[in-house]
């Protein structure tokens, strides 16, 4: 196996990394454990390095058939106002028709601050 | 130890003739899980009231004159299953309170059938893990021994199935999940071959290898489950658009001197005593049905979990990106922006199994490691399947095998706690299951025999896996062993 993964043990700066990458964070302390723990399981695939696969086509489905398509027309969908109930935090307004609806709140997606 | 449950088959049998009522049989299984469900934790839902005006509604459908395949019968949902009703919380904190507003496709064809659903089951979170102890409502017990794990990640739907709370519970196996708990609880775990059964409405693991499966008290009712829900179905383009024979005319004919494989890595692994015991045992009452068994070689399939542990958390990474907050399930409370609801979110939604995973996902498909670990996992996953496949396609071998023959797992069912605090520990629980898994291919985990660990009785099981496509010969052998080994599921009383 070339490249980086000849050094499968992570410093604690890569898990931090690894983290933000994920969305998520560690606590300071539990850095140490995750970091073995990662190393472990890296360590441990890196196995892989033992087999000759010069050649071999990398395998990306179980399935021996086909890939199917559908075809491109519309079909039937869960209405909007059941997908949006599921929603954490909604909010009721009107559109420009004055109609009555639904909307997902979100924290400010540009600029600074929140909610 | 477990009642033996009234078979699915006899159940419906009785609810057809009008010699039970369903309403009488839902209501003795949801006595059954009252009195259980609070020692096993199989459980994450149990649906009283609507169980039984859905089995009210069987009785007047079957007075009706309708026929139904499994009227009556009580099944449970590995709780990453959607159903329109209740929550799907898959034991994760992120979808406690999640409602899915539809069905997936599995469990709304077993309810055509006339399958009542009595609950959901107990799992490791979001299916990821082998003993049932990353639930964030905790781990399901083992009906055997209640210090013991049921093994996982379908903790719950065995636990169930081994206490004869419900004859029919579904699971998933993505590496193992429906075959190594049946094998840690004497019951019978059938994965059927990816695509053959629809993953609509399955919570998504690692897609790639996702597939649903019955978790029964025997071969005949995991086969009458199969054959319910098997086939395409358009909302699941994965799904396959061969036509699935029907197992259960044949089922109890055996196939005419079979041949069955036996690799040689499962006889070099150093398996716990009673693994070896109960290969020796399916090997000599395989014999005695008229089985040929060669010595074959896998050559990579000690190479499985290192491929498996790429792949499955790649896949997983992605899929758990849907959880942010936004549009469904938890969301932190008061972000200060939408960085900080997305981090503290997945941070406190998700357990740390979970979040393991997908940093072990995130890092493996990064910028300058995808080559080295995706790329790298994916070729060997061509070299696994190869070995398996050599042996039994007849397009590619003159004397292709009817079936290889290897222990579900190297050990009977392990303490709670035991293995917690050492993933690698646990990841080696899928040894023989996740190469089968890469595969695709169908494979079902039959009880063979009991072991003494720690004087306790615990039952072992053994995994038969098939070519591609051939889940009736698949089960009309596992039918056969299952009858020549005559496991007593009763004989830790």
């Amino acid at each position: 196996m070339p490249g980086p993964a000849q050094q499968p043990s992570l410093t604690d700066a890569d898990v931090r990394k690894i983290a933000a990458l994920s969305k998520l964070t560690v606590d300071d302390g539990d850095l140490d454990i995750e970091r073995q723990r990662l190393s472990a399981v890296l360590g441990y695939v890196d196995r892989l390095r033992t087999l000759d696969l010069e050649g071999v086509e990398p395998m990306t489905r179980a399935s021996d058939e086909p890939a199917r398509l559908r075809d491109d027309t519309p079909g039937e969908s869960l209405p909007s106002e059941t997908l949006a109930n599921l929603a954490p935090d909604l909010f009721e307004t009107c559109d420009s028709e004055g109609n009555a609806e639904r909307l997902i709140r979100v924290p400010k997606v540009l600029g600074e601050g929140g909610a | 130890m477990a009642l033996s449950p009234t078979s699915a088959y006899e159940t419906a049998a009785a609810v057809q003739s009008r010699s039970a009522s369903a309403a009488d049989i839902v209501a003795a299984a949801l006595g059954r899980i009252n009195d259980a469900n609070p020692r096993l934790n199989a459980f994450t839902e149990i649906f009283h009231q609507r169980a039984s005006e859905q089995a009210q509604a069987i009785d007047t459908r079957i007075a009706n004159g309708e026929t139904l395949p499994l009227a009556g019968v009580p099944i449970a949902l590995k709780d990453n299953i959607c159903l329109a009703w209740g929550k799907t919380t898959c034991a994760s904190r992120m979808l406690e309170n999640y409602r899915s507003p539809f069905s997936a496709t599995a469990a709304q064809r077993l309810i055509n059938a006339g399958a009542v659903v009595v609950g959901k089951t107990n799992l490791d979170e979001f299916a990821m893990g082998a003993s049932g102890e990353h639930s964030a409502f905790g781990p399901a017990k083992n009906p055997w021994d209640e210090t013991r794990t049921c093994g996982g990640s379908s903790s719950g739907s065995a636990c169930a199935a081994a206490a004869g709370l419900v004859p029919i519970a579904l699971g998933s196996d993505t590496g193992g999940s429906v075959r190594q708990p049946a094998s840690h609880t004497g019951t019978v775990g059938f994965k059927p071959t990816y695509g053959r059964v629809s993953r609509w409405g399955l919570v998504a693991f690692a897609s790639g290898l996702d597939q649903i499966g019955p978790i029964t008290a025997d071969v005949r009712d995991a086969a009458l489950c199969y054959s319910i829900i098997a086939g395409t179905d358009d909302h699941d383009l994965t799904s396959s658009s061969r036509a699935a024979d029907d197992p259960i005319p044949e089922l109890d004919t055996p196939l005419e001197k079979p041949r069955i494989g036996v690799p040689a890595f499962a006889r070099a692994t150093r398996n716990h005593p009673g693994v070896d015991e109960s290969l020796r045992t399916a090997i000599a009452a395989l014999r005695d049905e008229g089985a040929e068994i060669v010595d074959v070689e896998l050559p990579h399939a000690d190479h499985a979990i290192a491929a498996y542990y790429i792949i499955a958390p790649a896949e997983a990474s992605s899929n758990l990106a849907r959880y942010d907050g936004v549009r469904f399930g938890r969301r932190a409370q008061s972000p200060t922006d939408l960085e900080d609801m997305f981090v503290r979110t997945r941070t406190e939604g998700l357990g740390p199994e979970v979040r393991r995973r997908i940093m072990l996902g995130t890092h493996i498909l990064s910028s300058g490691y995808y080559d080295a670990y995706y790329l790298t996992a994916l070729k060997a996953r061509r070299l696994i399947a190869d070995d398996y496949n050599t042996l039994l396609e007849p397009e590619r071998t003159d004397s292709p095998l009817d079936a290889i023959l290897m222990p579900s797992t190297p050990g009977p069912a392990f303490k709670l706690g035991e293995k917690l605090d050492d993933p690698l520990a646990l990841y080696l629980e899928d040894l023989y299951t996740a190469g089968v898994s890469l595969a695709g291919l169908p494979a079902i985990s039959v009880p063979v025999r009991t072991t003494e660990a720690d004087g306790t009785s615990l039952p072992i099981g053994v995994q038969l896996v098939g070519a591609r496509w051939n889940e009736s010969r698949l089960l009309r052998l596992a039918r056969t062993l299952e009858i020549a080994v005559a496991f007593d599921a009763n004989s830790s009383n």
